[in-house]
């Protein structure tokens, strides 16, 4: 007998553990405690980029790699979303893919920050250059740990498809995914716009 | 097949990689020396430095980072969390009973709290054996024990930083929170059993890096890595920056795990009115580490960059004063975060041991969450002689305002007490120590608020003296009365109270007696982060340095004795032997597996007393 409602679940079908529609409620209610405690350091950095270099962009700064990231990003986050109404579905050849699509949306923006932080065509000694960096740095650890969560993602659905329900794990993903997005696209505002 | 690791069974093995001949501890070991080798190796062919060392501030930096993960593959994060996590099947098993389930990954909270005080307690001990050659040195008035002074501040550094992140804001939290939590709450597990089991094992590998920290140079900022000052020393502060990450990266996983669980996971009928003391406590020190601790993270990352890009951020030319800010946003709250868990404790056990009714329940509660509330709002007071006169005023006002909420916390034990037939034992003696003792701290607290005065004492060992008795006054005095208030539900044993009370009363006059010296010799002009001082404070040195020596020979006495009476005490002849009403008084003592056979259904308040009280819990089977 479970000891509390947490360990409570529905036995579907082929005898696959469900999670029920209250504990996917507190599921989501915790990670969402999670992801704002992992939106502090983002405040912590906007902090010290306005005390430090206030609301100066420098020119350097290349605009046309912040903006393709940023829009990349944006549409991985619909990817996602399909990946997860896929799974709903029962489509498993159209969750592989939207995975695949996210990730590889992903990728190219892991990159495309990462090159901007290596290459810094903007001084990094100086008050905007050094917020520039590792702020670009900050927002990269984050992809590079959406990207293995998605991967791990993908590997799981393909051996368990049908052997485990996923739900959560997609919608985790999601919020997650989602979560990374949107740090990603106030980042870029506060440094390429504002 | 199954991603979840399963437990041990009379035939069941591990096949993963705890399977082998090395103890997982020791492979940790062996593993986090290959990472660290294999990335040190890398940065430097890729990033050397003009003198081609092998070990570079970068390399060292990335090895580090290298070492971590190594140590925590080995330690189980690779079986039971990243191969499952991929859809493989978890090849993992955890052991139910013996010692070494103690020293390997587990997901049951109450192995991981136990963990959570062995290695706690090894960086108190650590820490305090620090302490004692800082001492050493201190019974003269020139270098002898030292041959330099950054030796000595470096010693200093060590010792606050492992007290403050290994010790005091993890045994309480981790240690007691993770254990007793699920059970008072009424659940069987916690809400992330897996994240939290490997919590766990960032905390020894972060204090290890501190202690280990002198290899790579002096550090002399002691426990706060003040910037720009860090960036003057030598290399050492790169170790004190990345294992304080480790050690915080700890403390914010069970804040997040304790924060759900205690949402989440109640038992049926534990409406929030009724939520134990206790977990008021956790809660109120969990939301603050969720909030604190991200932002001090990214702070010592900040730091770090200065230190090894460099990069300007707090130096002349950047904002010196802005590591400050960000340190104390965090630092002030962290201390709360060291004692609200203490007062939480206090409302805990004297309603028990005094057989009354916790009085004005709900103004204790309120007094745990306003000072959490208020922590946030009283940082600059470690920094008045930085700033302007109408900056100060605000903080002094909250800091002032602060000792109400303070206040509720003594006033509802006050309430308790009264008219009743207290238990002098030695739990409840110790929360009396330990509530005699935070008030002198905290009445030393209004002195160093008040700005003028402040101006005459900081950085002397006034200050020093107030923050010891706030936190081993306070903090640490009250768990020394939960061990041994809860050792029974622990151990199933049961210690000899005069024992007991021996180690209390020799810990409290030998404490008292060291620090109540420090506000004089303060006051005389004794300052901070010095191996040496003028002649005429010598001599008063010389005997708190004595005193300081039993108080460590008391605390050693506690901690051998309590594992003495957990290995060899006499078995408690009742799972409730206080009488006690929360939910983990209902359990095993101890409890192996689940807490709950049957789910508990609360009916009742846990904090009334009295002849008529109806009962309070209900077992459903």
């Amino acid at each position: 007998m479970a000891a509390n409602i947490s360990q409570a679940g529905s036995v579907a079908d082929g005898g696959v553990k469900q999670i029920t529609p209250a504990e996917n409620r507190k599921y989501r209610a915790a990670f969402a405690i999670v992801m704002m405690s992992m939106a502090m350091p983002f405040l912590t950095l906007l902090n010290v980029r306005y005390i430090l270099a206030g609301g100066y962009v420098s020119p350097e700064a290349n605009q046309v790699i912040g903006l393709i990231a940023a829009l990349l990003m944006i549409i991985s986050a619909g990817t996602i979303g399909s990946a997860v109404k896929a799974y709903k579905q029962g489509n498993a050849a159209k969750v592989q893919r939207n995975i695949f699509w996210t990730f590889g949306l992903g990728l190219v923006s892991f990159v495309l920050i990462g090159f901007q932080m290596v290459n810094h065509s903007v001084d990094i000694v100086t008050h905007y250059g050094e917020t520039f960096v590792t702020t670009l740095g900050a927002v990269d650890v984050y992809v590079l740990i959406g990207l293995i969560v998605l991967l791990a993602l993908r590997s799981r659905v393909i051996r368990l498809w049908g052997a485990a329900d996923h739900s959560w794990g997609m919608q985790s993903n999601a919020m997650f995914w989602r979560f990374v997005v949107v740090v990603w696209l106030v980042m870029y505002v506060q440094l390429y716009l504002l | 097949m199954s991603t979840v690791p399963a437990f041990e069974t009379p035939t069941g093995t591990n096949t993963g990689l705890s399977k082998g001949i090395l103890a997982p501890m020791l492979r940790g070991v062996l593993w986090a020396a290959v990472g660290f080798l294999a990335l040190n190796t890398l940065v430097t062919l890729v990033h050397p430095n003009v003198v081609h060392s092998f070990v570079t501030q970068v390399s060292a930096t990335f090895g580090w980072i290298g070492a971590l993960v190594g140590w925590m593959f080995a330690m189980g994060a690779w079986d039971a969390v990243i191969r499952p996590s991929f859809g493989f099947a978890a090849n993992w098993t955890e052991r139910a009973t013996g010692w070494r389930k103690y020293f390997e990954y587990s997901t049951d909270h109450k192995v991981i709290g136990i963990q959570y005080l062995i290695f706690s307690l090894g960086g108190f001990l650590l820490a305090g054996l620090a302490a004692m050659f800082m001492r050493l040195q201190l019974m003269v008035d020139h270098m002898w024990f030292y041959q330099f002074p950054n030796a000595y501040l470096t010693t200093v550094g060590i010792h606050g930083t492992v007290m403050m992140f290994s010790f005091g804001t993890v045994i309480m939290v981790g240690g007691l929170g993770n254990y007793f939590i699920p059970m008072m709450i009424g659940s069987n597990k916690s809400a992330f059993p897996r994240l939290s089991g490997l919590s766990v094992w960032f905390l020894p590998f972060g204090y290890m890096t501190v202690i280990m920290s002198p290899l790579l140079g002096a550090w002399t900022t002691g426990w706060r890595g003040y910037q720009p000052l860090a960036s003057q020393d030598g290399n050492g502060i790169i170790f004190y920056y990345l294992g304080v990450f480790a050690m915080l990266l700890s403390s914010l996983i069970v804040a997040l795990n304790l924060t759900s669980t205690i949402i989440f996971n109640r038992a049926p009928g534990l409406r929030w009115s009724r939520l134990p003391m206790f977990a008021w406590g956790m809660l109120t020190v969990s939301i603050l580490n969720i909030i604190w601790v991200p932002e001090i993270l990214m702070t010592f990352i900040l730091g770090l960059l200065a230190h090894i890009v460099p990069l300007p951020f707090f130096t002349a030319v950047g904002s010196p004063l802005t590591y400050l800010e960000l340190f104390w946003l965090f630092g002030h709250p962290e201390v709360y975060i060291v004692v609200v868990p203490a007062f939480a404790m206090w409302q805990e056990i004297i309603p028990v041991m005094s057989r009354k009714s916790l009085f004005a329940r709900q103004w204790g509660i309120m007094g745990l969450i306003f000072v959490m509330l208020l922590s946030g709002m009283v940082w600059a007071h470690h920094m008045f002689p930085t700033m302007q006169n109408k900056e100060i005023l605000p903080f002094s006002f909250f800091t002032e305002m602060i000792s109400i909420p303070t206040g509720f916390s003594y006033l509802a034990i006050l309430g308790t007490l009264w008219n009743s037939k207290m238990r002098l034992n030695t739990p409840s003696i110790l929360v009396l120590m330990s509530m005699f003792n935070f008030l002198i701290g905290g009445l030393t607290g209004l002195f160093l608020a008040d700005p003028a005065v402040n101006f005459q004492i900081h950085d002397t060992f006034f200050v020093v003296g107030h923050f010891h008795y706030t936190i081993i006054g306070g903090m640490l005095f009250t768990f020394m009365a939960a061990m041994y208030y809860w050792l029974p539900k622990l151990s199933g044993r049961m210690y000899n109270d005069k024992w007991g009370m021996i180690g209390a009363v020799w810990v409290f006059l030998a404490f008292n007696a060291t620090f109540i010296q420090f506000f004089i010799v303060g006051l005389r002009g004794m300052n901070r982060w010095v191996p040496v001082y003028p002649q005429y404070l010598q001599t008063m040195n010389f005997e708190i340095s004595i005193f300081a020596f039993l108080l460590g020979a008391g605390f050693l006495y506690n901690v051998i004795y309590v594992i003495w009476v957990w290995n060899r005490g006499s078995v408690v002849n009742a799972e409730n032997p206080w009488n006690g009403k929360t939910l983990e008084w209902y359990t095993a003592s101890p409890t192996i597996g689940d807490n709950f056979k049957e789910t508990p259904r609360v009916v009742g308040g846990f904090y009334d007393y009295g002849d008529d009280v109806p009962k309070h819990v209900v077992l459903e089977g």
